[in-house]
């Protein structure tokens, strides 16, 4: 993977570069050396940053500031990284993306659990102010610690920012499915309630765009109580019972979270345009309460929710298009955002999704990593997802 | 030839049927999509009930409105105006940068056809009106709904996508029951901030007199009650109490703006206790009458006349102490602050002492009763003689005090002079004379106790000297004799 310029405008590219390296310095440097492919960075430039959370994070991240010089740094630890060449269970994705017509503005703040669309809010208008104007085409992108109580809380605060004229992209850290700390990178601190905002400006179109391939899967069933991410009652039974009858098959004692055990049906909830937004099973509470990362309002309507690897990839398929659709010609490079919830059912046609993406687009570099819980936001008001692929093409 | 036939006819019914499956898998989706489409519209009007029940407030129950329908109706802005037509104000909205949103009321022209009988209108953004503000939302379909509590309008909801999918007629009949729902939260919640804002307004008069019931010093008070009518009473930019003192209004406090110019914004409220006039306060911008900001208004000048005449009445009792019952003239403790208030300044000053000879005679030849009109007599004489800004104080029995501001021992003396002789020569039905002594600040003494004593030592000197005479502090040759 390389940097490469456009003959044509002799603008740089960026790319991605990735390292499975044991040593936590050497995966950050080595990854971000990949990713710049000799370039210098500049100031004005960004290099993100997808680790595993298990690295010594404080080397890792000061070995990739180091490698980066004079671009902003800004990330967050993973469930698997992956770029269109690798797929890592255990590593470092970089993505160097350069200033080249963008202009990056980057907020990174601990968050307020009191007022998480508050916060959410002034941490984009922060990351807006200091992007500056200039740029046609803007994205706000949000990187955030995978436990935060109730995503959609910090999508509505980004909305608030954005309005219904600026798409939101972006993904929610992970741990390696350990759901006890993850980290966020960005102005110089690493973070274990953080959230990165980053504004882009361009001048060049963005694209954003999400799927899944999900289809219902069991009869519908309503909300009969919840509060924030918790659901605890489905059609007035424990929300846990009806949701175990309705998945379909038990689940099974092999030392899983079940969380992990829920991942292959997580819930649907139909939307007025006829889709389906998912939202994943994380954990339960006493009573039989089924525990989301995203809250649910009550008398919504959800379906549990099915898939094989075509249909995923079908998923994948659809949001490249999507893409596409947005775009007059062929991007310099793509963000994937891709539940961590998609890799057991697509095992191993894992790397399948990110190159169907690539070559989607024009076999550009892409890159990212498996996320718990995905921002994206180009029409409607809804802008947090999980189980779905979402992808920022520059 | 028959294999290739065969085979043709193979591979076309493979294509057939591929042909199939896809249309088939088509359909599949189509129907996905709807029953998707009809479970989301199915329970679209109990989750608003859902949401806008849980909160009574008005200001949440716009924002979770406008955020909840705009995604259960999948729409990338939503907008609650409320008001008359013509002075429409955004209260709630949601996917509007704030700044685009019009500060001032304004009317949205095309929208007086949504009745109570057809309160709904959908369809692309070009068939429909559309405020100015929202061109570039880049909208392509619209929904306006009037928001209606009987035949009475709160204003309007409008929904827009910027995405290609219309709003479907099942849209429209949702969205009228929607609009119904959210048009009675709003109401109730209207009601629910009226008593809220009643009882803020309860609590706050509880708390300002009970403030005002523990004041008793009357220009305080008086700064709270200036105060209180501008911070309480929305509108009021400034007050200014005034206190009747014997027929002329002093302006004693003023709140709020000091650069509101005099003219018609003022009215003046009197204030009475039990029919009598104990002043006024003057208002800047009164909220016009029967209003309920003027009712509160007329609450507030009810506790500030209670509280402002406790206060005048302690004004008066403490004046009333401070003054000798006998004579009128200002008692002993009066005089103590009259003098400490003098001494810790830097101007000169004299006090004359007098003291009336040979009261005790008096007492015993004519009897108590005429040894007070002595002293009535003599009271009397000294506040007719004094000069404007002198004071006479009873400061013992038959002694008295004459603080002289301004003046040096020279000029004391004269006047110390003019007094004595003016009791003298004051109509009497027997004898009555003073001996004064007289001392001045800072030449016979830099402290008090040390005049006082220096002025006694003067006014001993002149009765050794044979009394109705005045002796100078420390300055024998300086004595006098009448």
């Amino acid at each position: 993977l390389t940097t490469q310029l456009d003959n044509a405008s002799q603008t740089r590219l960026g790319g991605f570069g990735h390292s499975s390296a044991k040593d936590s310095a050497e995966a950050g440097r080595e990854s971000v050396r990949m990713a710049l492919a000799g370039d210098r960075p500049q100031a004005g430039d960004l290099v993100v940053i997808f680790p595993s959370a298990a690295y010594e994070l404080e080397q890792l991240h000061q070995a990739a500031i180091d490698e980066a010089g004079e671009a902003a740094v800004v990330g967050c630890t993973t469930v698997g990284a992956f770029t269109h060449e690798q797929q890592l269970a255990f590593g470092c994705v970089a993505a160097f993306i350069p200033a080249d017509g963008v202009s990056f503005g980057v907020c990174h703040a601990e968050r307020d659990d009191e007022d998480i669309s508050g916060f959410t809010r002034r941490a984009a208008e922060a990351a807006r102010d200091r992007a500056g104007d200039g740029g046609t085409h803007e994205v706000l992108m949000l990187l955030c610690d995978g436990l935060t109580p109730d995503q959609r809380e910090m999508a509505r605060g980004a909305y608030e920012v954005t309005s219904a004229l600026i798409p939101l992209v972006g993904g929610a850290a992970g741990d390696d499915l350990l759901w006890q700390t993850t980290f966020t990178f960005g102005e110089g601190r690493i973070l274990p309630n953080g959230l990165v905002a980053v504004w882009i400006n361009s001048e060049r179109p963005l694209a954003v765009a999400v799927d899944h391939g999900w289809r219902p899967f069991g009869k519908p069933m309503l909300v009969t109580r919840a509060d924030g991410a918790v659901i605890y009652e489905l059609d007035g039974q424990p929300a846990l019972d009806v949701y175990l009858s309705e998945r379909g098959a038990a689940l099974k004692e092999d030392g899983r979270s079940f969380g992990e055990k829920c991942m292959e049906r997580p819930i649907g909830l139909p939307n007025a345009h006829g889709r389906y937004d998912l939202r994943q099973v994380h954990d339960t509470v006493p009573g039989g309460g089924l525990v989301l990362t995203t809250g649910v309002p009550e008398q919504t309507v959800v379906q549990v929710m099915a898939a094989d690897e075509d249909s995923l990839l079908e998923g994948a398929r659809r949001t490249a298009d999507a893409v596409v659709a947005q775009l007059d010609e062929a991007p310099r490079l793509a963000l994937v955002f891709s539940c961590c919830t998609r890799t057991p059912l697509l095992g191993e046609r894992m790397a399948e999704e990110v190159d169907l993406i690539s070559s989607s687009l024009g076999s550009v570099p892409a890159g990212g990593f498996y996320t718990c819980g995905e921002f994206a936001r180009v029409t409607g008001s809804t802008g947090i997802h999980n189980s779905s692929v979402a992808v920022l093409a520059f | 030839m028959a294999a290739l036939d065969e085979q043709t006819s193979e591979g076309q019914a493979a294509e057939r049927l591929r042909a199939e499956n896809a249309e088939l898998r088509e359909r599949l989706d189509e129907a996905e999509r709807h029953t998707a489409q009809t479970l989301a519209r199915a329970t679209r009007l109990s989750q608003v009930i859902a949401v806008l029940g849980r909160d009574a407030d008005f200001d949440s129950v716009v924002e979770r409105a406008a955020v909840e329908v705009a995604e259960l109706f999948s729409a990338d802005i939503a907008l609650l105006m409320l008001g008359p037509d013509l002075e429409l104000e955004v209260e709630g909205q949601w996917g509007v940068r704030p700044t685009d949103v019009p500060v001032q009321p304004f009317t949205i022209s095309g929208l007086e056809h949504l009745t109570q009988a057809d309160p709904v209108a959908t369809g692309p953004a070009d068939s429909l009106p559309l405020p100015e503000w929202l061109g570039r939302y880049g909208a392509c379909h619209v929904a306006w709904a009037r928001l209606l509590v009987a035949d009475a309008s709160l204003g309007f909801m409008a929904l827009v996508r910027r995405g290609p999918e219309p709003f479907e007629r099942s849209d429209s009949r949702e969205l009228r029951a929607v609009a119904y729902r959210i048009s009675l939260a709003l109401e109730n919640s209207l009601l629910h901030r009226r008593m809220r804002r009643q009882i803020d307004r309860q609590a706050k008069l509880q708390a300002r007199t009970t403030r005002l019931a523990g004041m008793l010093e009357l220009e305080p008070v008086a700064q709270v009650v200036a105060d209180m009518v501008v911070d309480d009473v929305p509108g009021v930019r400034a007050s200014v109490v005034l206190i009747d003192r014997e027929g002329q209004l002093d302006a004693i406090a003023r709140g709020g703006a000091e650069d509101v110019p005099e003219g018609p914004t003022w009215q003046r409220y009197p204030l009475d206790n039990g029919g009598r006039p104990i002043g006024s306060v003057a208002i800047a911008d009164p909220p016009p009458p029967a209003s309920e900001e003027h009712e509160l208004l007329t609450h507030l000048l009810g506790i500030a006349a209670l509280a402002l005449n406790k206060a005048l009445f302690y004004e008066r009792s403490r004046e009333q102490a401070r003054r000798d019952s006998l004579t009128g003239l200002l008692g002993h403790r009066a005089f103590q602050e009259a003098l400490e208030g003098l001494s810790v300044g830097t101007n000169r000053f004299s006090v004359a002492l007098l003291d009336i000879d040979d009261f005790k005679q008096v007492n015993d030849r004519y009897g108590h009763q005429t040894g007070d009109d002595a002293l009535r007599l003599v009271a009397d004489a000294l506040e007719h003689a004094v000069r404007d800004g002198d004071s006479v104080f009873r400061i013992g029995g038959e002694e008295f005090c004459v603080i002289l501001p301004g003046l040096g021992h020279v000029d004391a003396f004269a006047v110390a002079e003019r007094l004595r002789m003016d009791v003298a020569d004051y109509a009497s039905a027997f004898p009555l004379t003073v001996s004064v002594g007289v001392a001045s600040y800072p030449s016979h003494a830099l402290h008090r106790d040390e005049l006082l004593s220096s002025a006694d030592e003067a006014l001993y000197a002149s009765k050794r000297a044979g009394k109705n005479r005045t002796t100078v502090a420390g300055s024998a040759e300086r004595d006098a004799v009448a």
